[in-house]
């Protein structure tokens, strides 16, 4: 058994978490906390368009956004976090296996 | 204790590298014993998927019919009191399904909204929404964010009363609000999709 060719794949396995996350803090997360950004300031901007109570709305509405936004990226680092825990799990699995001849894990 | 001193560790060599093979063995066998993947996150739902999809759709065009419609009586809340129970209707029976699939008791960005919420001053009944959000999978709190967010866009359409929903609102309601609530969780589908 080649433990440095488990580790590798084990780093691999974490680093394209690390990437994976980036990426998707780029793509989604970030573009959609700047559009909820700009829809605060644009409801200050209109208040005049809006009763008191209306405008309390959607600034609330903003706000659950803003937390939707961050419960949807949790779920996608979930994701994330659960391919690469599979992914060394099949490597550690492969290993195994493979070394003793027969399907232990 | 077992002392070794240096002529039973040379004895004892050939079985150390044994040892250890059965040690890693045991270790993982105890650690990946029936578990064969780990799941974190609900397998994909086609319905959720394709309801949230056709609930962004009829929520954009419902948007844009009130702003052509604003200041007229085909505009108003009052005529249009279907279209939120629909919505109601809709996310609950999309909930439904979520609960049924839940993988987690607790989503870990709850707690962590929860603190961070308790640390800014925050209005009373703003911080009294977000902090009851029950202890669920994630899939089922972004859910119950979406239909809390849709029950926000009721009182602001019965709060506009003659005004009705103006077009400065398109903007705070499909590119924020529950636009950014229905995108979070279709978001979620396809890339579960993706898998």
């Amino acid at each position: 058994m080649d433990a440095n060719d488990l580790t590798n794949q084990m780093l691999t396995a974490a680093k394209g978490l690390a990437g994976t996350i980036w990426s998707q803090m780029q793509s989604y997360a970030l573009p959609e906390l700047q559009k909820i950004a700009i829809q605060i300031v644009a409801i200050a901007e209109n208040h005049a368009d809006y009763t008191p109570a209306g405008a309390k709305a959607l600034l609330d509405m903003q706000v659950k956004a803003s937390i939707g936004v961050i419960v949807a990226m949790t779920t996608l680092t979930l994701l994330a976090v659960q391919d690469a825990i599979n992914a060394i799990l099949d490597a550690v699995r492969s290993l195994v296996n493979g070394a003793i001849g027969f399907a232990l894990l | 204790m077992i002392v070794f001193n240096r002529a039973h560790r040379g004895s004892l060599l050939p079985y150390l590298g044994w040892l250890r093979h059965g040690l890693v063995l045991l270790f993982a066998g105890l650690v990946l014993a029936g578990c064969a993947s780990v799941r974190l996150v609900p397998a994909y739902d086609d319905q959720i998927d394709t309801g949230l999809t056709s609930l962004y759709a009829d929520t954009s065009v419902f948007v844009d019919r009130m702003i052509a419609a604003r200041g007229t009586a085909a505009g108003s809340y009052d005529q249009n009191i279907g279209f939120y129970d629909g919505v109601d209707g809709r996310l609950e029976a999309l909930i439904a399904r979520a609960e049924a699939h839940r993988v987690l008791k607790d989503c870990p960005s709850t707690k962590l909204v929860g603190r961070a919420l308790a640390a800014v001053r925050l209005p009373a009944d703003v911080r009294g929404q977000i902090g009851t959000l029950p202890a669920d999978d994630c899939q089922v709190v972004l859910l119950r964010l979406t239909k809390s967010g849709f029950s926000d866009m009721r009182q602001f359409h019965q709060a506009q009363g003659a005004q009705g929903i103006p077009p400065s609102a398109r903007g705070p309601l499909l590119d924020g609000g529950v636009g950014a609530l229905l995108r979070a969780g279709i978001t979620v589908e396809i890339a579960k999709r993706a898998k």
